[in-house]
């Protein structure tokens, strides 16, 4: 049954030639998968070969919340190894004028005699309307495809957003999306791990991932501040695809991660420490044959819903009210709220909005790690274990970007993945604005001429 | 055979002359025409060398390959015994020089307009304030309507990479870096200047065609210095003021008043 | 060829050195404080040492050829030793591959073959001295680089291996004075500023000996217009270093000051980079320029005058001529070098310095393009008229006149400041400097291996594997560079580690294949040169004493020169290009040492003023 099911959801898709060395990117394994015992290592990088492949032969898990770039078309003709057939995008992200390069896709052939067969694309015909395959693993062409059939060329996207991302990314978020590229260990604010699918700077709600938007304004905007340059030149569709493919790292990343939580109780190597190794594997081929395809399916569930809930309109972060005007009460009013005892701005922020409260001094609790148990170093830390500094309000610097809706986010909605929280339940939204306003104000205050700011 | 090595040493010239008169063809010259007004300035200048250089080149190669040509043939017992010639030394270091000295006076005129603050066109306006970075170019331009100050205001607008400027308008930006040396250069405007960390250097500069130029960090900035794609792109006064128009409303977008959700408003590209 | 002229000499002077004693292996070969070892000693390390920069030079190429492709032997060493994932480099290593790649060919390989091994080797000889003035120095000379070698090795080491100076040979500030700025770089930049002032100390060592000798030990009758051409432009290339050198060693303290002290000479304040506090303090970056600059262009003098010199000699011997206005080819390269102490400006036009400046600098350095304008003209005067062979020697002089020639005049391109607003930092300097280092410089030394090999080693090198690196080099670097010059008008910056990111530049990508496959040509054209090198100390033909019928002091001597170099202590009566004078009969060739045609101020090298 579950070889059925990856068969009709897993396509394997080839990159282009060129890329075919023996030095081709691979992913790696997370740390904490690395902890488990072996057949268990084992067991999550074959799931996740088999659902997401390797780099340079992307899988397309249809599953998948990813618009992995689908055109679809019924043959007209069956001419040798070439198709007669008009390709329509069939997803948002199809882009039809790279329909020409369709190399390397997959074409389902979803309707007809033979509706499992694969092959795969070589070129696409635009003026022409004939799309050139070859069969997969040998097959004819012409017993796949016949007259009549519906035919679906997936994965385009992915494989642009991939390019370009080997191109313009990797060298500091790494072909794992793990952040840890070879140019990352020279940063002092360390490139973002998508692996646990939190993005810092989004538009949503405090529990819900980023949304496609979110991710494609940080990319073309980049993050001031730090060395996330803009792409602000890019074309929006590089971006979407680039945007594509970081999603679809994200949840590769989650997955691996979800999959060594199953394990970890029962298969980590420090649990497995006393125990006799033949046992522990005989114990884990139970789990794997019993209930590991559940707990993918689980998994993906998961991942779809998430994922898919980070676009929903409802989760969006929309100010209940209009921008208070930026008075000099108004200012005032945000002004005790950032040193008053329901904000508490200036624990983290310091008295000045300088980025150096008391907090950033103490000695405080690392996420993720034992409950009540304190860091070694003083400092404010965010989930992946980097020293986080509250930022300087008054270098008139904003990350996350410096429309107003962009500060009220950051205080409604919190930085996800940081200690700074979510204060759309303590405060209300005049309240907010007002806090926004003294914000927005800071880099004005009157200070020493040779701090002008940049 | 004895000719060979004379006729190799006259070869290559003639491959490399070729190779000049092929490459615009080629796509292998400038990356368009110069579509400034001190862009086309240089350009004459470029070819007025090229053509002194090239025939200098052409002519001393000439020279050298017949001296070679008969030299292999000399059939005399004996070279020619010679110490040199005081005419002919004077001769060709008067020449020279006459020519490099009107090549330096020529173009004096250029550098002062480009550069010299008292011979800047009348009517500059200045038009943003561009502060390089590893790895960006930060914009920010006074709000409609205003002027731009040497400090930022609170309604200044800012952008990221894409610099619009009107046409047929000599404009100034302050080029400044907030971390280390960068260089502000756009190619089809022939314009190139520094970005020194601790200085506002003014640049001025006029794009005559509308459209987007590339804009491209020139100086060794650390190791994404080939990231800094930036445009600068000229419009018409009234498309430009839509666009600042445009931005202000982006920019203070409070969440509620909807003018635009994702950047792609301002990040067009074509 | 093999006619070995006998030396006559005052015989009854004897020995004039005192100096011979046995020494053992350590002392002969390795700290070995005889002028010609030493020189050996140099020429081969740099030779090795042109071989390491060519191979980081290759690595730039192939990133510009295959960008972001599997690099050939890098990509194997992934992990550990390079900084690289998935078999990419990653930015930061291309930066330190064109900043070694510099760094090794400016201060291991142009600047020490020429003084060092040259200079070493053939000042004492040509001027008819025993050794140098103070051979302890010289031996130490060559001493320092061994440590130098080291800093720039250990710039690669430090910091796991995979880190080294990334702010290009340069080294502007602010990226190599704040340590966060430039990835990688760390504790390597200061490495590679002790590296730098160790070769300069090398240098200064060099320099100072060099100045003494040619000032004090020249022979009898060796007046300073008899001196050959060579020995002119190493006795000017001391000056300019001693007189330069100073400034850039106190510049790269100033930078290990600013680096590892807090000093604050050219950082400004307020610079917010890699998320450090920002900045204080009020340094100037531009003072680093002027300071780097002002040793740097001389330097570029340093890098071409013994060229330039050498090339003299020998060609003059290989077309049988007196070489074509002495004085002036003298007086050109006092010019050059007195000029070039003027012109580091240029380096620097667009930097926003005092626009007035600018204008001074242009006129300044278009000036230095007459003394270079003079010797070509002189070079091809010497050639006019003469019996010309071609042999290895000859074909690398005539490159060098004719790369020389394209590195002046792409050079007036640069000069003309607002033209150099559109090519300065495109590859149209590339290509301008590389005519000049490699094409002139490079070509030169070629030449003039092969010239003194048999000096150096009794042997002569084989001529088929001379032409036939000759041939290689000459087409792999025109193929390199000379389309280099359509990549700087067509807008190409250097340094990028993926231009092609940019619109305006992807259609370029095929000429720099080609541009690299030519280099890679080159490259293995190298090797051939080693081979050579190596291959003739065994099985070269045997040498007389003068095997190229030429007219200088060392060719009096025994071929090698024995410690203490002359068996007979020359004397000299002439100047040293009297080829096909009337005077010397059944021989094209008057040696200077030749005291039977001693004519007074006939055969006297002049100007022509007779």
């Amino acid at each position: 049954m579950k070889s059925f099911r990856r068969l009709a959801t897993c396509i394997a898709l080839v990159i282009a030639a060129g890329c075919q060395s023996e030095r081709a990117p691979q992913f790696a394994s997370s740390q904490q998968t690395q902890g488990l015992v072996k057949v268990a290592q084992d067991a999550v990088n074959a799931e996740l070969e088999a659902g997401f492949g390797s780099p340079s032969q992307l899988a397309a898990w249809t599953a998948l919340p990813v618009d992995f770039g689908t055109f679809s078309g019924t043959v007209t003709q069956v001419n040798g190894s070439t198709l007669g057939l008009e390709l329509v995008p069939e997803s948002p992200l199809a882009f039809k004028r790279r329909a020409g390069l369709l190399r390397g896709s997959a074409v389902l052939v979803a309707s007809g005699a033979n509706p499992a067969g694969v092959l795969r694309a070589e070129s696409y015909n635009v003026d022409g309307k004939t799309l050139s395959v070859i069969g997969d693993k040998g097959a004819a062409v012409s017993d796949v495809a016949k007259v009549g059939d519906k035919v679906t060329v997936v994965g385009d996207t992915l494989q642009y957003g991939r390019d370009l991302y080997l191109r313009h990314c990797v060298h500091c978020h790494g072909v794992s999306g793990d952040g840890n590229g070879p140019t990352a260990k020279y940063f002092a604010i360390k490139p973002r791990d998508y692996r646990r699918g939190i993005f810092k700077f989004t538009s949503t709600k405090p529990t819900v991932r980023a949304s496609h938007d979110d991710l494609f304004r940080i990319v073309k905007l980049g993050i001031p501040g730090t060395y996330m340059p803009s792409f602000m030149l890019l074309a929006d569709e590089e971006v979407k695809a680039m945007v594509e493919y970081i999603r679809w790292l994200a949840m590769r990343g989650e997955m691996e991660g979800k999959l060594v939580v199953e394990m970890n109780n029962d298969f980590s190597q420090k649990a497995a420490k006393d125990r006799a190794i033949a046992e522990v594997n005989q114990e884990f081929e139970n789990f794997r044959k019993t209930e590991l395809a559940g707990k993918v399916e689980g998994a993906v569930g998961e991942l779809k819903e998430d994922w898919e809930a980070s676009d929903a309109e409802d989760n969006l972060v929309v100010p209940g009210a209009e921008r208070v005007a930026s008075t000099a009460e108004s200012i005032e009013r945000g002004r005790k709220l950032f040193l008053g005892d329901k904000g508490k701005c200036f624990s983290c922020h310091g008295e000045k909005g300088r980025g150096n409260g008391a907090s950033t001094e103490d000695f405080n609790d690392i996420p993720g790690g034992e409950p009540g148990k304190k860091s070694d170093v003083p400092g404010l830390f965010d989930v992946w274990g980097n020293i986080v500094k509250p930022r300087d309000l008054t270098s008139g610097i904003y990350r996350g970007g410096r429309r107003p809706v962009d500060i009220y986010r950051r205080i409604s909605a919190g930085i996800k993945g940081t200690p700074m929280q979510a204060f759309g339940t303590t405060l209300k939204d005049d309240e907010i604005w007002d806090l926004t306003n003294y914000v927005m104000s800071l880099p004005f205050e009157k200070k020493p001429k040779s701090e002008a700011k940049h | 055979m004895n000719k060979f090595w004379p006729f190799f040493f006259m070869f290559w010239p003639f491959v490399a002359v070729v190779l000049f008169f092929i490459a615009p063809s080629m796509g292998w010259w400038f990356p368009s025409e110069a579509f400034s007004p001190l862009g086309v300035q240089i350009d004459n200048l470029f070819y007025l060398i090229l053509v002194i250089v090239s025939v200098t080149f052409v002519g001393t190669h000439i020279g050298l390959g017949y001296a070679l040509w008969k030299g292999v043939d000399n059939k005399a017992e004996k070279g020619w015994f010679s110490h040199g010639s005081h005419s002919l030394e004077v001769l060709w270091s008067i020449a020279p020089a006459g020519i490099l000295m009107f090549i330096s006076l020529y173009q004096l005129d250029v550098w002062r307009t480009y550069r010299v603050k008292s011979a800047y066109p009348k009517d500059l306006y200045g038009v943003a304030e561009v502060t390089a970075r590893q790895f960006e170019w930060r914009i920010r331009y006074p709000a409609p309507g205003k002027k731009l100050q040497p400090t930022p205001q609170p309604d200044d607008l800012y952008t990221v990479n894409d610099l619009h400027v009107p046409v047929n308008q000599p404009v100034l930006i302050r080029l400044r870096s907030m971390d280390v040396q960068h260089s502000f250069f756009v190619p089809a405007l022939r314009v190139k200047q520094d970005a020194v960390p601790g200085t506002v250097i003014p640049v001025w500069f006029e794009a005559s065609k509308e459209g987007g130029f590339d804009l491209t960090c020139a100086e060794l900035c650390g190791w994404g210095h080939y990231k800094m794609r930036g445009r600068v792109f000229a419009e018409r006064k009234t498309e430009f003021e839509k666009y600042l128009n445009t931005l202000k409303a982006e920019q203070g977008f409070d969440g509620v008043n909807k003018p635009s959700e994702s950047g792609a408003e301002i990040a067009k590209t074509e | 060829m093999s006619a070995v002229h006998p030396t006559v000499g005052l015989s009854d002077h004897g020995h004039g050195h005192a100096g011979h004693h046995e020494i053992g292996f350590v002392g002969k070969y390795i700290f070995s404080k005889d002028h010609k070892v030493i020189g050996i000693q140099f020429l081969i390390t740099t030779l090795l040492m042109l071989m390491v920069g060519g191979a980081l030079a290759l690595g730039v190429r192939f990133q510009l050829a295959w960008p972001w492709r599997a690099m050939p032997l890098v990509s194997q060493l992934t992990g550990g030793l390079f900084a690289a994932e998935g078999g990419q480099i990653s930015p930061e290593f291309y930066t330190m591959l064109f900043t070694m790649h510099a760094s090794v060919m400016i201060f291991l390989v142009i600047i020490p073959i020429l003084a060092g091994a040259f200079g070493n080797f053939l000042i004492p000889l040509m001027i008819g001295a025993d050794d140098m003035a103070f051979p302890t120095l010289n031996m130490l000379s060559y001493w320092f680089m061994w440590p130098a070698i080291a800093c720039f090795g250990m710039s690669f080491t430090v910091n796991g291996l995979n880190a080294a100076p990334a702010n290009g040979w340069t080294a502007y500030p602010v990226l190599s004075a704040v340590v966060q700025a430039a990835p990688g770089a760390g504790d390597a930049q200061t490495w590679w500023l002790f590296g730098l002032t160790l070769v300069g100390v090398s240098s200064m060592m060099g320099s100072v000996n060099y100045m003494t000798t040619i000032i004090n030990m020249r022979a009898p009758g060796m007046t300073l217009f008899r001196m050959p051409l060579t020995i002119w432009s190493m006795f000017i290339t001391a000056i300019l270093q001693a007189f330069a050198l100073p400034v850039l060693t106190a510049a790269g303290f100033m930078l290990v000051a600013e680096r590892t002290l807090g000093f604050k000479f050219f950082v400004p304040g307020n610079l917010l980079i890699n998320d450090a506090p920002a900045t204080v303090g009020g340094g100037q970056p531009l003072l680093w320029q002027h300071l780097f600059w002002f040793y740097s262009h001389p330097a570029v003098y340093i890098m071409l005058l013994p060229a330039m010199g050498m090339v003299s000699d020998m060609l003059a011997a290989q077309v049988r001529k007196p070489i074509f206005g002495y004085k002036p080819m003298v007086y050109s390269m006092a010019a050059i070098a007195g000029l070039g102490f003027i012109v580091w400006g240029h380096h620097m036009f667009t930097s926003g310095m005092n626009p007035a400046l600018g204008m001074t600098f242009m006129i300044s350095t278009m000036m230095i393009a007459l003394p270079s304008a003079v010797k070509v003209f002189n070079w091809i005067g010497t050639i006019w008229g003469g019996k010309v062979q071609f042999n290895t020697v000859t074909l690398n002089c005539v490159a060098f006149v004719s790369m020389f020639i394209v590195g002046g005049l792409s050079g007036i391109f640069m000069a003309a400041v607002p033209v150099d607003i559109y090519f300065h930092d495109t590859y149209f300097i590339v290509a301008h400097f590389h005519y000049v280092l490699f094409g002139a410089t490079l070509f030169g030394c070629f030449g003039a291996i092969q010239f003194w090999y048999p000096k150096m080693f009794g042997r002569m090198m084989s001529e088929r594997l001379g032409k036939l690196h000759f041939l290689l080099s000459f087409i792999g670097f025109n193929g390199t560079f000379f389309p280099m010059h359509l990549l700087g008008i067509a807008g190409f910056p250097r340094r990028y580690a993926d231009p092609y990111i940019h619109p305006y530049m992807e259609h370029l990508m095929p000429i720099n294949r080609f541009i690299t496959l030519c280099a890679i040509l080159m490259g293995i054209a190298q090797f051939i040169l080693l081979f050579n090198f190596a291959f003739s100390f065994f099985a070269g033909k045997k040498a007389g004493r003068n095997p190229w019928n030429a007219n200088g002091l060392e060719w009096s001597a025994p071929s090698p020169p024995g410690h203490g170099n002359f068996d007979v202590p020359p004397v000299c009566y002439r100047g040293p290009y009297e080829y096909s004078s009337p005077l010397s009969e059944g021989t094209d060739f008057l040696m200077q040492t030749d005291p039977l045609r001693h004519t007074g101020g006939v055969g006297n090298a002049g100007d022509g003023h007779h």
